[in-house]
């Protein structure tokens, strides 16, 4: 056991060493972190004051004269003789190891220093880094993308089809529209931070919502399958994320690979549980979590507030709730909160933006077709919130999960690239995400009778052809194919995470090796289990790459032949919202039913 | 009824996530949760320790090689050597 | 026999770009003509002259076969001239561990020495065992600490540290009254009883109290001291630093003091580092009233002075740097005016004068083997 003395030379205290004084801690060590802002003299009488002492770990983050500084504080100890018993590190944001090595300091630690590298310096032992372990940063999926069209046919008949819809929707109004815009006018997450409160925003906000939201602003009536957090939980969050936090690292899975990123979900309805898992995922190589709300969040106008858990999927999207899990996240993490389906997708946008989320996720045509919301109000709603998700820099995928209730590729596709045509119109950066999935059009059509690769690949090849985006096939990759068995879960999401990687698509979504399962939420072990599988499949792919056969051509171009007819006849349509009301995107033999909720809520004359 | 541990054919495999400082402590914890559950051959399969706990396998062996088999004998009362 | 000297001595800059490079080769270059053997090592190592892409030094001084140098091991892997190792040593730096080389064709090198007095102490004991010679410490930017392990240093300063003539001068004259602090008359006799803590040591050379830190950092530690009977004619014997709480607190204790004291520190160094010279002038000025007489163990003279005129003037309108000087001669005369060891401008004067000072100093050389009866 070592005994350290842990002091910062600035100001105000180092989060940075109070986590390292943990960290030590639990490596078995007795430290004691003096208080901030004690001369270099008095630090040194604190090491003449405790004999025991070996080790002294300074921190100093700010810049500004740190070098005679600290070489008047080597010089200090070297002359009050505590050099010869006590070895001394420094750290923190100012200081590069080079300059402390050159004022005689034994280690100097810079920004991004791992505990275990500290702990090591503290015992004596070398430290080797374990290269998969690596500092990660957090990346623009959309980086490098400029959106140029390589098919001219698509192309022209996707400027027709977003002229018509902006013309439309211009003075469209909707009261998601209007909340959206009280919550990015009327709102200051800071001062709400600082528990300032929300503001007069809940004045304006109240007649817009639904039964619920109102209730609980009016009487504090809540949702019965939640409840509030008791102080005593919340304590113990902060202790479980101190402790935690203090001996995290992160994982990189990609081997020799930079892409695909690789993102998981949360949503287990309770922010706790999800933090919990969320570490996990990072912990062993997850560069983004996705954010899963429950399904009944979309049918409501409006959102609840407060810090509260559900019983049920899907982790309630309230302030409280989101700041929480930010605060929980690694910094490299790319969070994600969708917005892509209900009644709140603008504010949705503003809210994530406002918090500090990475993306979203916005699609009309998935939104209205698959998941409940009526065509002409996700229309009007989406077009705000990518005008959010431009202002507050967003990038959002386009989902395309509307293939799962039966809709074909080609369909799912077309819709895709109007929201995105329109999207990129209105200066916002759209990511494609394309499905890997046994999907009914493929079981129907045999698509996958030889291979699972194929299909997938000529989706890609397919997207490749008509326009230079970003791709992030998700959602959850090899979706369909998953059985609960968690072997056979977790090598289906390895191989088809490695066709992604061997695809050089740029991100992508894994589920867990529950993801059959639906009994109830999914276990952090089922996480692990496919993050697992995953690096392990970039492992062994390396830079090698997966061929598929020359049918992915024929697949491709026949998804681009579709996509073409598709966007012909919504062009004869003149309207989106009747086409989708036609099934011209996904129609009733195919599983997509246009959604009925705010049906009637759209309003012409936009307030002013 | 018969026993359900009797049945099973060698070994039992318990799979989990502790939140735990390391994979010592994790290792310990499986081995009491095996033998709090009454097991006496317990050992730990696998563990992978990472920031926020550990994913571990433990496994409880019912029966080891050349023991008698309860699935194989059902009444066993001792029996004779060959 | 002339050459049989030994001698280590420290150079010391009081920032960037006050010459001291200069004045290093300008000595070595000096000694070499006269066929003086040396040891050339540094304290440290200076930071600006990594590459900043391989992160390895940069060689920089010419050295000429026959030189002897002390030098990290990664120093000897980017220098340009042939070297042939003489001797590894265990004395660790960043940039590995220090060898000592002879150089075989000339070329170009960067030193990098230990950087902790008890190092620096260890490298000059080994460079001894070589045989005669100047064991030359280029010190590291901001670090006078191990310089207390020299027998004298030379000071590199000049506009780079202020351009403000009076200033400067005032600042040489601190640290010249500080290197130059007397040795206790009983410092023999002190540096036997090997005292590592704070003590008060009778007339008749007993210890009358020992406290148990080397240092004093506070009011409380200077209380302690204070509120015993103290003998005329006394030591206070401090191995370690003085703070500025516990310098004022010492004055006002002395004040009321009216008998002879003797108050020793273990070398001048211990009163540099502080940064406290300024403060510590105050106290010498009061002190010397109160009848105390200030002085060290193990003295380390400052021997010269070298001083150089450039600077960098950072120039508002453009926010550019662009060199400049102040008037050479006037720095001269204002420096030496403050201070009574010789003041050089190496670059007019070159090292010659210089070198003839050190010379003066330096001691019989002898083996370490040697043993006396």
């Amino acid at each position: 056991m070592k005994n350290v003395l842990l002091a910062p030379l600035d100001p105000v205290h180092d989060i940075g060493l109070k986590m390292i004084a943990r960290g030590l801690e639990q490596a078995g060590h007795k430290t004691t972190l003096l208080p901030p802002d004690l001369g270099s003299e008095e630090i040194i009488e604190q090491i003449l004051n405790s004999p025991d002492v070996d080790t002294l770990l300074l921190s100093r983050t700010l810049g500004y004269g740190v070098g005679e500084l600290l070489a008047r504080f080597v010089d200090l100890a070297d002359a009050a003789g505590v050099r010869e018993k006590v070895k001394i590190g420094i750290g923190g944001m100012a200081i590069r190891p080079e300059l402390a090595a050159e004022l005689g300091f034994d280690a100097g630690f810079g920004p991004g220093t791992t505990i275990e590298e500290v702990v090591c310096f503290v015992e004596g032992r070398e430290y080797r880094p374990d290269p998969n372990r690596t500092n990660k940063n957090k990346p623009d999926l959309t980086e490098g993308y400029d959106y140029t069209y390589l098919h001219a046919g698509i192309a022209a008949k996707l400027e027709k089809i977003s002229s018509f819809i902006l013309d439309w929707v211009k003075d469209k109004w909707s009261p998601g529209v209007e909340r959206a815009r009280l919550r990015d006018e009327l709102w200051d997450v800071e001062r709400w931070r600082k528990r300032e409160g929300n503001g007069d925003l809940y004045q304006h906000y109240l007649p817009l919502c639904s039964e619920l939201p109102k209730k609980f602003y009016e009487t504090g009536e809540l949702h019965p399958k939640t409840r509030r957090f008791t102080r005593e939980e919340v304590a113990g969050l902060e202790r479980y994320l101190e402790d935690t936090k203090a001996r995290m690292s992160v994982l990189k899975l990609q081997h020799t690979r930079k892409k695909p990123y690789v993102f998981n979900q949360y949503g287990t309805g309770c922010p706790f549980m999800d933090i919990g898992h969320i570490l996990a995922s990072e912990a062993w190589g997850a560069d983004g979590v996705v954010h899963f709300d429950p399904s009944w969040g979309a049918r409501t106008e409006g959102f609840l507030d407060g810090f509260l858990t559900h019983q049920e999927d899907g982790t309630v999207i309230t302030p409280a709730n989101l700041n929480r899990i930010y605060l929980g996240l690694e910094k490299s993490t790319l969070w994600q909160i969708r917005a892509h389906r209900g009644l709140n997708t603008p504010e949705t946008v503003v809210l994530a933006g406002k918090i500090g989320a990475d993306l979203t996720k916005i699609n009309f045509c998935y939104g209205s077709l698959a998941a409940g919301t009526d065509p002409e109000r996700m229309v009007v709603d989406a077009y705000h919130a990518m005008l959010y998700a431009k202002k507050y820099k967003l990038p959002f995928d386009v989902v395309t999960n509307e293939e799962l209730a039966g809709v074909p590729a080609y369909k799912a596709f077309a819709g895709m690239l109007i929201v995105s045509d329109l999207a990129v119109r209105l200066g916002a950066r759209p990511i494609l995400q394309p499905l890997f999935a046994y999907s009914p059009e493929v079981m129907i059509n045999e698509l996958m009778e030889d291979n699972y690769i194929d299909f997938n690949a000529g989706k890609v090849y397919a997207l490749r052809g008509i326009i230079n985006a970003p791709i992030w096939p998700g959602a959850p990759i090899g979706f369909l194919t998953h059985t609960e068995d968690r072997v056979q879960s977790a090598m289906t999401t390895a191989l088809h995470a490695s066709l992604a990687a061997s695809l050089g698509v740029d991100a992508i979504s894994i589920a867990s090796t529950d993801e059959a399962y639906s009994g109830g939420p999914i276990s952090a072990p089922a996480k692990v289990d496919t993050l697992r599988a995953v690096q392990e499949g970039f492992r062994f792919l390396g830079q090698g790459t997966i061929t598929p056969t020359d049918t992915a051509v024929r697949y491709a171009e026949r998804i681009t032949d579709g996509i073409e007819k598709v966007l012909e006849e919504v062009i004869k349509a003149g309207d989106i919202v009747a086409a989708l009301h036609k099934g011209l995107l996904g129609s009733r033999e195919e599983g997509a039913y246009p959604g009925r909720a705010g049906k009637g809520t759209v309003e012409t004359q936009k307030e002013s | 009824m018969q026993n359900p541990y009797e049945r099973i054919m060698d070994a039992m495999d318990v799979e989990t996530f502790f939140v735990c400082k390391n994979e010592e402590e994790g290792r310990s914890l499986m081995l009491a949760m095996l033998k709090g559950w009454g097991f006496k051959d317990v050992d730990v399969v696998f563990a992978q320790h990472e920031g926020p706990g550990v994913r571990i396998r433990g496994r409880a062996y019912i029966y080891r090689p050349a023991d008698r088999y309860a699935w194989l004998l059902p009444d066993d009362t001792g029996g004779t050597q060959l | 026999m002339t050459h049989l000297i030994d001698l280590s001595l420290g150079l010391a800059g009081t920032a960037k770009n006050t010459g001291k490079t200069t004045t290093t080769a300008a000595i070595v270059g000096e000694l070499r003509l006269r066929g003086i053997p040396f040891y050339l090592t540094s304290i440290g190592y200076d930071g600006e002259n990594l590459d900043n892409i391989t992160g390895l030094p940069k060689p920089k001084l010419r050295v000429e076969p026959g030189d002897m140098i002390a030098t990290a091991e990664k120093c000897i892997l980017t220098s340009t001239a042939a070297l042939k190792r003489v001797l590894s040593t265990d004395i660790a730096t960043p940039l590995g561990k220090v060898s000592v080389v002879r150089v075989e064709r000339p070329g170009l090198i960067e030193t990098a020495g230990p950087n902790k007095s008890s190092e620096v102490k260890r490298l000059r004991n080994l460079l001894r065992e070589f045989g005669p010679g100047i064991a030359i410490f280029d010190g590291a930017l901001n670090r006078i600490a191990p310089m207390s392990e020299t027998d004298g240093i030379v000071l590199a300063t000049g506009a780079a540290k202020t351009p403000d003539i009076p200033r400067l001068s005032w600042e040489t004259r601190l640290i010249s009254h500080i290197t130059n602090l007397p040795v206790v008359p009983a410092a023999e006799i002190l540096r036997n009883k090997g005292f590592s803590t704070v003590a008060l040591i009778a007339p008749d050379m007993s210890t009358c109290a020992a406290w148990p830190r080397s240092s004093l950092l506070t009011e409380t530690d200077v209380d302690l001291i204070f509120s015993r009977e103290i003998m005329e004619n006394s030591y206070l014997y401090i191995p370690g630093i003085i703070s500025e709480q516990a310098v004022n607190a010492l004055l006002t204790h002395l004040q009321c003091y009216n008998k002879r004291l003797f108050l020793a520190f273990a070398d001048p160094t211990k009163l540099l580092v502080s940064g406290n010279a300024r403060i510590f002038e105050a106290l010498s000025l009061a002190l010397a009233e109160a009848g105390v007489f200030v002085g060290v163990l193990h003295s380390v003279p400052m021997l010269a002075v070298t001083v150089n005129p450039f600077y960098s003037e950072y120039r508002y309108e453009t926010q550019t740097y662009r060199p400049a000087f102040v008037d050479a001669v006037r720095l001269q005369l204002a420096v030496q005016r403050q201070v009574n060891v010789p003041v050089y401008n190496i670059v007019k004067q070159g090292a010659a004068k210089l070198v003839d000072l050190i010379i003066t100093r330096v001691g019989r050389w002898e083996s370490p083997a040697t043993v006396r009866f």
